[in-house]
């Protein structure tokens, strides 16, 4: 975050634009807080971005959240072996996307840290160029329902190999 | 790997902990009945267990999850919780909840499923140190075997049943297919067997793929070379029939002919004259050429050009992507009043601004700029592409039709023809001097790939050596040795038969035997309960400290229940037998046990679960964890009331 819009380089900027992780972030958060009673984790919001943008990971997400989350991640450990840098190159990106949800009301953090996000239906174009966007979206929708169904936070981190 | 608790929850979610401390003897001592052999079975069914041994009453009538807390050598401590099968009526449930790092224990509520059984077992194997392993069979009757943790906890129960049967030393030994797996897998646990054996045997199968290769081409330069000098001369009597050579030359030694030869391989191509009669066919092959040089180059202009084409449309559908996202935009209402230097969080400055919509909307124009000027200059590219593609089908029509005449002409002219196969016959020649020049001149080289192939076969020689079978039967034997003496000199501070024989445990049997003067017994053969107890320790005992020495991956608790059954069988009383000091056998297998555990302090933690209460032993009162009688049992008196 320390670069401001105009010198950062524009691919970047563009394909990380903090609109659209920040609406991935809020898919995920809603779809979670939708299945069950606790409220999204802040610590979760960082896991989203790696997962979902990278692409090989989100291709190999399985169809449904009737595996288990961390059979998944055991069954496709060569995805996972360099997971905390790629989470630590994303964590400026995730940050910015939370202060740009917050920016424009649709989140609001509650006294515990827990996400709670505005209501707004996921759009999604039907059109043959807005595939990976939809992909995106739709795994987004699973995560949220998997992390909802998975423990603890703690040991999600655990199997990530991600030390505080 | 450690136990630190067992925790069972009931139905309404209380729950009944056990805690154990890590490192030393933790004796649970109690009455009939009080659920003290579960213990074991409720150990092997959370540490990933196929099947629930855990018996039927009670316990299974009141608990819904058990569960246990291990603490890792690293020291992470982990939640392992299974529920009980009998709620589903299955024989045993294929998930289980593992919490990891964990500080204080879940509530029941907090328990859900994360994973099954089997990637249960794939993280303990990893995380006690398993590495990568497999053992071949000689004979290949058998499949591979790979060691996982299911293998190491063989050692780990002595069940009541078992720490007295003279016939099996661990546990399961008496189900099918046991025994064999504890025979493949034991040498691996024992560290016999090389870590990386996988890793060498993939590397010996690349390194003889290379001596392959290489001893093939010294063949080749071999044969070449001892075919030498009288090859030279029939070469130089070939190049002499085709004219490349002078009739009168006539070479008397073999460097005289090696000139020659060099001649011959450095010799220029002319064009043999061709006479009046076939300058049509001359001027046609020289078109001939020149149009296939044509041809050439055209189709690497038209290979630039699709390439071009492809990575600009490659860069289209990326800015595309950008597009798309950057539309997300359009989620968010711009009519909020918003000061994007300010943090939402805590309303302090930021130094750097928050991008803003604006600041993406500006983004969002410029890509869709960018996207029309790539869209318009594509079919540009296109075009000039159709232009080189039509270009490049005249030539080669015209190519075609220029050798058909040449063809033609070759037809009706015999003699052309055979300038041309003498042309054909002198490349033959030159090309072949060449490659025998090239196999007498290259002696160094030849040294070169001699010394290659033996520093080859050195090195693949050294790699079978460390995975070689011998190699680690050797191995095997020498830990075997030293196990077996640390248990013939441990069997003084038991109360045995053989005090002063030594003692060897046979792993093609899985038995031990003890070699009297006059003969070996087997362990079977030995009369007394308590000695049977006394080698099952011994066993146990020996291999975990060769374990604990060697840092070898076998979890590092040993649970025993029932050690004193042959001197005071269960049946007798259903309460606590309580003993005085001068019971010196008894005594004698409680100080032997305390002696191993605080010599491997903190790396051996045992869990021993007996009815006998041995009074006036300082080591044994400290031991206790609980006592279980007059109410106070596994399950309390409160949920069976439920």
């Amino acid at each position: 975050m320390n670069l401001t819009w105009d010198d950062r380089n524009t691919i970047v900027a563009n394909l990380f634009n903090p609109a659209f992780c920040g609406e991935v972030i809020r898919v995920v958060a809603k779809e979670y807080n939708k299945h069950t009673n606790t409220v999204f984790p802040y610590e979760f919001a960082f896991l989203i971005l790696p997962i979902l943008l990278h692409q090989e990971t989100r291709v190999r997400m399985p169809r449904s959240v009737r595996t288990y989350f961390f059979v998944w991640v055991e069954d496709n450990d060569d995805l996972f072996y360099d997971f905390s840098k790629r989470t630590k190159g994303m964590v400026k990106y995730t940050k910015e996307a939370l202060l740009f949800l917050l920016l424009y009301k649709k989140i609001v953090l509650d006294e515990n840290g827990g996400i709670v996000t505005s209501q707004e239906r996921v759009i999604k174009i039907d059109n043959v160029d807005h595939l990976e966007l939809n992909h995106i979206l739709q795994k987004a929708q699973m995560l949220g329902k998997w992390l909802s169904a998975s423990s603890d936070v703690k040991s999600i981190y655990s199997f990530f190999r991600i030390t505080p | 790997m450690q136990i630190s608790k067992i925790v069972l929850y009931n139905h309404l979610g209380d729950k009944r902990i056990v805690n154990f401390e890590l490192g030393k003897v933790n004796i649970i001592t109690g009455e009939s009945k009080s659920g003290k052999s579960a213990l074991i079975e409720i150990v092997n069914y959370c540490l990933a267990s196929s099947n629930c041994d855990i018996p039927e009453g009670i316990i299974r009538d009141t608990v819904s999850y058990f569960s246990v807390c291990i603490t890792f050598n690293d020291g992470e401590m982990v939640f392992i919780a299974r529920e009980n099968p009998n709620i589903k009526g299955i024989s045993a449930s294929t998930t289980v909840c593992l919490m990891r790092s964990i500080e204080e224990l879940p509530e029941l509520s907090a328990i859900n499923s994360n994973m099954n059984v089997d990637t249960l077992k794939e993280f303990l194997t990893r995380k006690i140190g398993i590495s990568e392993n497999l053992h071949i069979p000689d004979s290949l009757t058998r499949e591979p075997l790979k060691a996982n943790f299911k293998h190491s906890r063989f050692y780990c129960y002595q069940p009541q049943y078992l720490v007295a049967d003279p016939h099996q030393l661990f546990y399961n030994q008496n189900k099918e297919f046991v025994p064999q797996s504890i025979k493949d897998t034991l040498p691996y646990f024992l560290g016999a067997v090389n870590e990386d054996s996988l890793l060498v045997e993939s590397e010996i199968t690349q390194l003889k793929k290379l001596l392959n290769r290489i001893n093939r081409e010294k063949r080749e330069n071999d044969k070449i070379r001892s075919e030498g000098v009288s090859q030279a001369y029939s070469l130089i009597e070939e190049a002499k029939e085709i004219g490349i050579l002078e009739r009168s030359i006539n070479p008397k030694t073999r460097g005289e002919a090696y000139t020659h030869l060099e001649r011959v391989a450095s010799w220029e191509y002319q064009p043999l004259e061709v006479k009046a009669e076939n300058s049509a066919i001359k001027e046609l092959i020289d078109k001939r050429s020149e149009l296939k040089i044509e041809l050439g180059k055209i189709s690497d202009n038209r290979k630039a050009a699709t390439d071009y084409l492809r990575s600009s449309f490659g860069y289209t559908t990326e800015a595309k992507q950008q597009e798309i996202r950057l539309e997300s935009i359009n989620l968010y209402n711009d009519d909020l009043e918003i000061d994007a230097c300010k943090c939402p969080l805590c309303e302090s400055r930021l130094e750097t601004p928050i991008p803003t919509i604006q600041n993406i909307n500006k983004s969002l124009e410029n890509i869709k700029e960018d996207l029309k000027f790539t869209i318009v200059e594509s079919p540009r590219i296109q075009s000039y592409i159709e232009g080189v593609e039509s270009n490049y089908h005249s030539i080669e029509t015209e190519l075609k039709t220029v050798e058909r005449s040449i063809a033609a002409l070759y037809s009706e002219n015999e003699k052309a023809r055979t300038i041309r196969d003498l042309n054909l016959r002198r490349g033959k020649i030159i090309g072949r001097v060449s490659l025998f020049l090239e196999s007498i001149n290259s002696d160094p080289e030849i040294e070169d790939i001699d010394s290659k192939i033996d520093n080859l076969k050195n090195r693949i020689l050294e790699l079978e050596e460390s995975v070689d079978s011998d190699n680690e039967k050797e191995k095997l034997l020498s830990i075997l040795n030293k196990i077996n003496l640390q248990m013939s000199k441990w069997v003084n501070d038991l109360d045995v038969e053989y005090e002063n024989n030594p003692i060897r445990f046979d792993i093609n049997k899985l038995t031990m035997y003890i070699d009297t003067d006059f003969k070996p017994i087997a362990l079977p053969q030995i009369g007394s309960g308590a000695n049977w107890v006394a080698y099952h320790l011994l066993i146990v005992f020996a291999l975990h400290q060769h374990f604990i020495q060697n840092d070898r991956p076998v979890p590092r608790f040993i649970i025993i229940d029932q050690p004193t059954q042959v001197y005071y069988p269960p049946e007798r009383t259903e309460d606590i037998v309580e003993i005085s000091s001068d019971e010196i056998a008894v005594t004698k297998m409680f100080d032997f046990m305390f002696n191993v555990v605080s010599n491997l302090s903190p790396n051996l933690q045992v869990i021993i679960t007996d009815h006998a209460y041995l009074k006036n032993n300082e080591n044994f009162e400290n031991s206790v964890t609980e006592i279980w009688r007059d109410g106070l049992r596994l399950i309390p008196e409160e949920w069976i009331r439920l």
